[in-house]
């Protein structure tokens, strides 16, 4: 079910009557059942495939869990050291087998899923044959992504002893399933989402009024600014001399804007979605485009896939023996400048490889991991290094320093972010060459075959710059304490407003290819 | 102290909990008031552009009875006039027809006249035969936009829906026209709150010529059978009309192409003989109804232009004036005046035309000289 559609917005409203009407003791059933209902429409697939996730790791976490709690307890009752360690020893190996079985599990269903169409191929199943197994994997699971990360994260903290394991199944597969984040995410952590996910809600009019809003501050990115680009973005894709000299830069400043306003917008409408029903979530985007370098743009984008690989592969790795040793051994062998930090930043290019893969097993996702891996570390070491002069210090807190670093990250994300358009790395090379040394038809003429005409470039660009001022207002906080301060109707007319905005200005409907959210896709 | 500090506090509770619901009821009634105020100046006005879509809507601006419908397609609102076949005949009739209407269309056009009237006969065009699924949705959008709801257009929708319409839009046209908001003309801000007729008890009038040249070569097709919906629904237009009384009628325009084959006029016959019809293919009849179309035609030979149109409505009114008895309705007081205002349109119409097309025409051949 698309976020953007009626179906959704209908849903949600079903769910959110019901999810007040009941019991408070209920609420959390409620949620766990429409998110079952969610995904059972998206397909048969999607519910063999979060049945086996949830029950696998649920099973496995509890064993864990049961370990961990004998652990405990055989530190008061065991009298002697030797006892104790070696008992432990033998417990943290089963630990760490059964939590290898849970991620193995985990990332086995996700390569599968992943490697599907290579896979069909291999088994020489197609539609043409109208196989079962085709039938029942011809859709891709609803929010596999999101899930199979969340699971393995939870069975590392169950691990870890951070917190005990979910006793409660359903409960445990609600935290799992959770359906507004099924779509685009964001990666919930289990403590934080739970805590909310289980209590009990009141109804709550300024609540539900502002989750409202968010949600239309997403449709209206989602459905006003970039389905609308989408088009265009779709006649250039089909047409090499649209993407040649300064159309390449066209191509390319489109796609990010398309690529901000679907993502952000999809995480704008989840997070209005579940502030109606009380349950406030991570946020994902921390106004990434005013970032000063790459490492500080992806600590503002996709902010929770970026924690999750940072908690969960990133400090495991560069804390792991290997590397510990590994660093040990290059303060040894050379004093030179980069020797002392090396698995650091060997580590982050691991993590930048993989969150590459994640997106997609390709050349150009490896590319792409490798290229930000490079960009994250440069900006690392620059940071670092640079700051040591105080001339640069000085310089550093200037305007113009700070502009002109806004600006350069910027090209470098919208460079790097175009792999995604892009079959294989050679082809986004031999595209990108096209935009240096490649002459481009007039401009004017390609804006005006692009399938928008003035009119809706004109709406786009004053869209853009109303989305910059809100970021603005929202970032100093003017905007939620303004609308706290607003009478009801005044609140109630602004949400009117926003609803007609959406629904005269919005792509939807016959004729447009109702777009799912990019981010979808991974 | 504390008493009166509660009090206080419950009072205002109970201020705000009941400032809520009427801030809630008036901002829902502003959304409604604003959703259908955007909505109907967005929905097209089909008063300059695509003057067909307005037709559906024509009847029920009607107020009076009709003895004689006319439903199909093109080949009925080009072609007939009522105006001709009231003033020479006194006949009251009503063109029930919009572009590439289906049998299904027609059908449901019908019940829809039965709950309104009972008229004595029902001509039915069944150029439509051969469309054995809807056309478009654009087609389907300019015959249902200015339908008034009823059981018959839901069922109408629901039976012409393309695959990718939904019937959501139909329901609330602004979110099929919402784009419309760059297209947006004059016509859309004068038209908002009432249109004008476009035509003359169904019929659109074209007073230019554009003569037949040569015929296009015919078609030969795979299979001539008519697809089965469209003689299940004939069947149902037939029992339609036989429960209300009303005698059915079928014709074929006399437009020269596209090609009607003999292998369906013999469809016609036949179904015609078995279902004691009257089956009349004026195709066969144009030298007696005097249609010449190097003159009668305005996009040679599809359509007949306002001449052919007069002449094939005054050999159509004297068939159902001497075979049926129909009422003189020229005798009636009430109707009489109607149609007397609808005869100076008519005719208002018919020479402003004419003046705009001679005009034209100097001017063309005044630029090729």
């Amino acid at each position: 079910m698309n976020l953007t559609s009626i179906g959704f917005i209908l849903f949600v409203a079903i769910v959110l009557t019901i999810y007040y009407v009941v019991g408070k003791h209920l609420q959390w059933m409620v949620l766990l059942l429409s998110s079952v209902g969610f995904i059972g429409l998206s397909g048969p697939f999607s519910v063999i495939a979060v049945s086996f996730v949830s029950a696998a790791t649920y099973g496995l976490t509890m064993a864990i869990d049961r370990i961990n709690a004998q652990d405990s307890l055989s530190q008061t009752q065991l009298s002697t050291v030797t006892d104790r360690s070696v008992l432990s020893a033998r417990r943290h190996t089963r630990k760490n087998l059964l939590l290898t079985a849970i991620v193995g599990i985990n990332l086995l269903i996700f390569i599968a899923v992943r490697l599907r169409d290579p896979l069909l191929l291999g088994l020489h199943l197609n539609n043409e044959t109208d196989s079962m197994l085709y039938r029942l994997t011809s859709t891709l699971p609803l929010g596999l992504s999101f899930y199979v990360f969340q699971a393995i994260g939870y069975a590392i903290d169950v691990k870890n002893k951070k917190y005990p394991a979910e006793r409660n199944f359903l409960k445990f597969t609600l935290y799992l399933v959770f359906f507004p984040c099924l779509t685009v995410g964001p990666i919930n952590r289990f403590e934080p989402l739970t805590a909310a996910l289980y209590q009990p809600h009141c109804f709550d009019g300024l609540q539900l009024q502002k989750g409202l809003l968010r949600l239309l501050y997403g449709l209206f990115k989602k459905t006003i600014v970039a389905d609308r680009l989408l088009i265009a973005l779709r006649v250039m894709d089909s047409n090499q001399e649209l993407q040649t000299g300064w159309l390449f830069w066209i191509y390319a400043l489109i796609y990010i804007i398309v690529l901000y306003c679907d993502f952000s917008g999809g995480i704008d409408i989840i997070v209005g979605v579940t502030s109606m029903f009380g349950i406030k979530l991570e946020e994902n985007f921390l106004y990434p485009f005013y970032s000063k370098n790459i490492a500080e743009f992806w600590r503002r984008w996709h902010i929770t896939l970026g924690g999750w690989f940072r908690d969960y592969v990133y400090y495991p790795l560069v804390l792991s023996s290997f590397m510990l040793r590994f660093a040990k051994r290059m303060k040894k062998i050379s004093k030179i400048l980069l020797s002392s930090q090396l698995h650091i930043y060997l580590s982050t290019l691991v993590i930048w490889l993989l969150i590459g893969l994640w997106h997609g097993i390709s050349s150009n996702y490896i590319a792409w991991g490798i290229i930000n891996g490079v960009l994250v570390i440069f900006s690392m070491y620059t940071d670092s290094r640079l700051k040591q002069y105080g001339w640069f210090r000085s310089i550093t807190k200037t305007k113009l320093y700070n502009y002109c670093s806004i600006a350069l990250t910027f090209i470098l994300v919208t460079i790097t972010m175009l792999l995604d358009r892009f079959g294989s790395f050679r082809e986004y090379l031999s595209a990108l060459h096209g935009g240096f040394t490649g002459q481009s038809i007039d401009v004017l003429d390609a804006l005006s075959s692009l399938g928008l005409s003035l009119s809706e470039y004109i709406l786009v660009a004053f869209c853009l710059i109303l989305i910059i001022i809100i970021g603005i207002l929202v970032r100093r906080e003017t905007l939620d304490r303004w609308f706290k301060k607003c009478s009801p109707l005044l609140r109630f007319l602004i949400i009117d407003v926003s609803v007609m905005v959406i629904v005269v200005f919005g792509v939807y409907g016959i004729g447009f290819d109702a777009a799912q959210f990019i981010y979808g896709q991974f | 102290m504390q008493h009166n500090l509660s009090m206080a506090n419950s009072k205002k509770m109970s201020i705000v909990s009941s400032k809520v619901p009427i801030g809630f009821l008036l901002a829902m009634l502003y959304l409604v008031i604003s959703f259908f105020g955007i909505q109907q100046l967005l929905v097209p006005k089909y008063q300059t552009k695509l003057i067909e879509g307005a037709l559906p809507g024509e009847y029920y601006k009607e107020k009076i009875r009709h003895d004689v419908i006319f439903l199909g397609d093109c080949e009925i609102y080009s072609n007939i006039s009522p105006i001709t076949l009231y003033r020479q005949y006194g006949i009251s009739s009503f063109l029930r027809a919009t572009s590439s209407q289906t049998l299904w269309q027609s059908y449901y056009f019908l019940e829809e006249i039965f709950s309104y009237e009972t008229p004595q006969i029902v001509v039915l065009s069944i150029s439509a035969m051969t469309e054995g699924s809807a056309v478009s949705e654009a087609y389907n959008r300019l015959n249902f936009d200015n339908m008034r709801w009823s059981s018959s257009k839901y069922r109408s929708i629901k039976a012409s829906m393309t695959e990718q319409e939904t019937y959501l839009s139909y329901l609330l046209p602004l979110l099929r026209y919402h784009s419309r908001w760059s297209q947006l003309s004059s016509e859309d801000f004068s038209y908002y709150f009432s249109s004008p007729e476009v035509s003359h008890s169904g019929y659109l009038m074209r007073s230019d010529i554009n003569p037949l040249d040569t015929l296009p070569a015919v078609r030969v097709l795979a299979d001539y059978e008519f697809p089965d919906i469209c003689f299940e629904y004939l069947d149902r237009i037939k029992q339609l009309c036989d429960s209300h009384g009303a005698r059915l009628i079928l014709m074929k325009a006399p437009s020269v192409y596209p090609h009607w084959h003999e292998q369906w006029d013999l469809q016609i016959r036949e179904y015609a003989d078995a279902n004691n019809l009257f089956y009349y293919n004026f195709i066969e009849l144009n030298d007696d109804i005097g249609i010449d179309m190097s003159t009668d035609s305005y996009d040679m030979g599809l359509h007949l232009n306002i001449y052919g149109a007069e002449k094939l409505s005054s050999y159509i009114g004297l068939i159902l004036s001497v075979q049926y008895q129909l009422p003189d309705c020229r005798n009636d007081p009430y109707i009489s005046v109607i149609y007397d205002k609808k005869i100076a349109d008519y005719d208002l119409m018919f020479s402003e035309q004419k003046r705009e097309w001679e005009a034209d025409k100097s001017l063309s051949i005044d630029k090729k000289d």
